[in-house]
């Protein structure tokens, strides 16, 4: 069996050819059969995949996964490309034409011929070559299609391959490109392949390096998701009902953790039914973490509902007009409290037992690295105070704590 | 580019109802879409005002009788509310719930007391502004108690696009029904057209708060009925790819062809979108009024006859 050479382009006008046929195809009928062929089978295809492409969206809307999206819409694209194909061939075989061909007054015949009876009719070869390769064609971001403008029978690729002209019903046909225009196209359009060419490269090398690196674009997203999130800073699953804000509370008041995580924290508690103190405890959270004087003083107003409340106490405390008393009025095993009173015992300067309420604090696993800094602080200012008062003894339980800070730091 | 171009557009003056319904477009469009409004806060359709109507909507649902769960969509159904995009995806579309829209300012929340307070305050506000907008006033929707709505809604446009497009075919559609049936038979199918969509559209979004406003129901309609009435004409399209000789003119395309890529092309859109997440424009209209236009038409062939018997068939391209 012998194959056309595809790589020599036919020279010989097809009107030299053989007189009696009909004219070339013009550059523009030919877009304008491409722009009307499209207006035609796309709502005929959009129809058939219209509940395939419903199930497609709720699925990413309820399930989110982009990973299943990507596969739907491959899957679409392989639908539309395979029932245009199959469209494409049927009225190349039944009419020679496409529907756009057939209103542009075009028609695509086989050439240079064959002998049979079917004189200019396609086979079903000739149709399914033609319309799988246009689809490759455009696939290749439609630059093959560039022939069109080159070629002297202005055949692309897909022609070539498929032994097919385009030719015109129209009394004046097409003279085919001049050979200047000609050499200029078709060496642009090689450039251009292999502009391509490179990128397509750069690309599949990139991608294979990012997979040999482990991992997807919608893993990193994942990993880069799931480290911004609270639960990634501090593990609380351990504790239950108000200890986690509680200990929440005190992580923020430590800087531990940012203003939204704890209102995350407190947005979980708050729509879920939870207990009295709970609520008390996520609306003193959102008062200290909610920016605005006006939603501030809302959420004051909604924590101090019950004046007794220890979290009113404790907003009391924190608000500018508050004292002391209200956070002794506080209930003293809320981590909240002791922290805040650790601070203030620090401030004036009683390290010994600032250190004894950090240390109780430090027994919660979840606080621990927190309060570090904090434990360390005090330590500084009991050792700065006993060598600042070198001539009064030192009680033995601040060098208990002194002891305990070096037998923990491995200091000689 | 592609638009249609019939030979008679040059005859305009011939066609005083068609002049009539696109002057009336027009004015509507300019005395009452123009003139500056008071605009809904675009804060109360960000993302973190969403999740908490999201959060709301979730509540008013699980809590509603078992007729109300039944008539959401199934995708609001399986929205988990612990996931953000969910809550955000429940909020949009609880904007567009015409029962949560009446019923929310009044409804028993729990939650976070303090945002459900300010969510109302704020959504009473953005409620008593959405109702300001002239879409809302003259538009067609199941929220909607005014009856001349579902004539307003057909002269009323949302955006200069949105009329310069439906006028475009208006125009040329018109120009050819009347120039068939005369101008009474084209209000008629305009108005009627209209109606019908509106109904398709209520029919098929009976819960939807969103109002639907512009001429393309009626278009529809003049559309469906001329390329069913007329199915051997052509109309006369013109194509400009380049200003270089031989790549711009006219091409005739069969009616016949025009008025089913219209249907299918609405119907693939309508049952592509998840129900209750239109994407602005209302296909069910455009397929209401394309039914009636191709019922009417059907009714005209078979009574054209008794009804006009000096009517002879039209050589269609030299109508259009």
């Amino acid at each position: 069996m012998v194959f056309p050479d595809l790589s020599v382009p036919q020279t010989t006008s097809f009107s030299k050819n053989s007189a009696s046929k009909p004219a070339l195809a013009s550059v523009a009928d030919r877009f304008l059969a491409f722009v009307l062929d499209f207006l035609v089978f796309s709502p005929f295809i959009g129809l058939l995949l219209a509940g395939f492409a419903r199930q497609a969206k709720i699925q990413f809307l309820v399930k989110g996964s982009y990973d299943e999206a990507l596969g739907s819409m491959i899957l679409m694209g392989a639908v539309v490309v395979s029932l245009s194909i199959a469209l494409q061939t049927i009225f190349l075989f039944y009419l020679n034409a496409t529907p756009g061909q057939l209103f542009a007054k075009l028609r695509v015949v086989s050439y240079p011929g064959n002998s049979s009876d079917r004189a200019d009719r396609l086979s079903l070869n000739q149709c399914l070559v033609r319309s799988i390769l246009w689809w490759a064609s455009g696939m290749a971001l439609f630059l093959p299609f560039l022939e069109i403008l080159s070629h002297p029978l202005r055949r692309t690729f897909y022609e070539r391959a498929s032994d097919t002209l385009t030719v015109t019903l129209k009394t004046i046909g097409d003279t085919g490109p001049h050979p200047i225009e000609s050499r200029f196209i078709a060496s642009w359009m090689r450039m251009s392949f292999l502009l391509l060419l490179g990128f397509a490269l750069l690309g599949g090398f990139k991608a294979y390096r990012s997979v040999m690196a482990g991992g997807s674009r919608d893993g990193d997203r994942k990993v880069a998701s799931a480290s911004s999130s609270c639960d990634e800073k501090v593990d609380l699953a351990a504790y239950k009902g108000a200890e986690v804000l509680d200990i929440s509370l005190t992580l923020y008041m430590a800087d531990a953790i940012t203003g939204n995580c704890l209102l995350e924290k407190a947005e979980d508690v708050l729509w879920q039914t939870a207990s009295k103190e709970e609520e008390d405890l996520a609306y003193l959270a959102k008062y200290l973490a909610t920016e605005g004087d006006k939603k501030q003083s809302e959420y004051f107003q909604a924590v101090c509902e019950n004046p007794d409340a220890d979290a009113c106490h404790l907003a009391k405390y924190m608000s500018e007009e508050g004292s002391l008393e209200n956070l002794k009025s506080a209930r003293a095993d809320l981590m909240l409290s002791r922290f805040l009173l650790a601070d203030e015992l620090f401030l004036s300067k009683d390290y010994s037992l600032s250190l004894n309420l950090l240390n109780q604090l430090q027994k919660v696993s979840a606080l621990k690295g927190a309060l570090e800094k904090k434990y360390v602080r005090s330590i500084w200012g009991l050792n700065e105070q006993l060598r600042s008062s070198s001539r009064a003894p030192a009680s033995t339980r601040s060098r208990e704590l002194l002891d305990a800070f070096k037998e923990k730091y491995e200091l000689p | 580019m592609i638009l249609p171009f019939p030979i008679h557009v040059k005859d305009w003056k011939n066609f005083p109802f068609t002049l009539l319904l696109v002057g009336l477009n027009v004015l509507i469009f300019l005395f009452f879409f123009t003139s500056p409004t008071v605009e809904p806060k675009a804060s109360f359709l960000e993302s973190e005002s969403l999740q908490l109507t999201g959060r709301l909507y979730s509540q008013y649902i699980d809590q509603s009788t078992a007729a109300k769960k039944n008539s959401v969509p199934s995708w609001v159904r399986q929205m988990d509310s612990h996931q953000e995009d969910h809550l955000v995806a429940l909020g949009a579309y609880a904007l567009r719930d015409a029962d949560f829209i009446r019923n929310a300012p009044q409804y028993d929340f729990h939650g976070d007391v303090v945002a459900i307070r300010i969510w109302k305050k704020d959504f009473s506000d953005f409620r008593f502004r959405y109702e300001q907008q002239a879409i809302y006033r003259f538009g067609l929707s199941s929220m909607g108690e005014r009856s001349l709505a579902w004539v307003t809604y057909q002269f009323s446009h949302a955006g200069f696009m949105h009329l310069f497009s439906n006028l475009l075919f208006l125009f040329l559609m018109g120009m050819a029904v009347e120039s068939l049936v005369g101008g009474p038979a084209l209000l008629f199918i305009y108005l009627m057209g209209g109606i019908l969509g509106g109904g398709v559209f209520l029919a098929l979004d009976s819960h939807g708060g969103i109002p639907m406003v512009g001429a393309s129901a009626s278009v529809s309609a003049l559309m469906a009925f001329f390329c069913v009435a007329e199915t051997r004409a052509r109309v006369r399209y013109y194509y400009f790819i380049s200003p270089v000789p031989g790549q711009h003119g006219a091409i005739y395309l069969p009616t016949l062809l025009i008025a089913p890529l219209f249907l299918v092309s609405d119907l693939g859109n309508l049952l592509s979108q998840p129900e209750g997440l239109g994407g602005g424009v209302a296909y069910a209209a455009h397929i209401g009024g394309s039914l009636f236009g191709l019922g009417l038409a059907c009714l005209y062939r078979v009574f054209r006859k008794r009804w006009m018997p000096a009517h002879d068939s039209v050589d269609s391209t030299s109508r259009l």
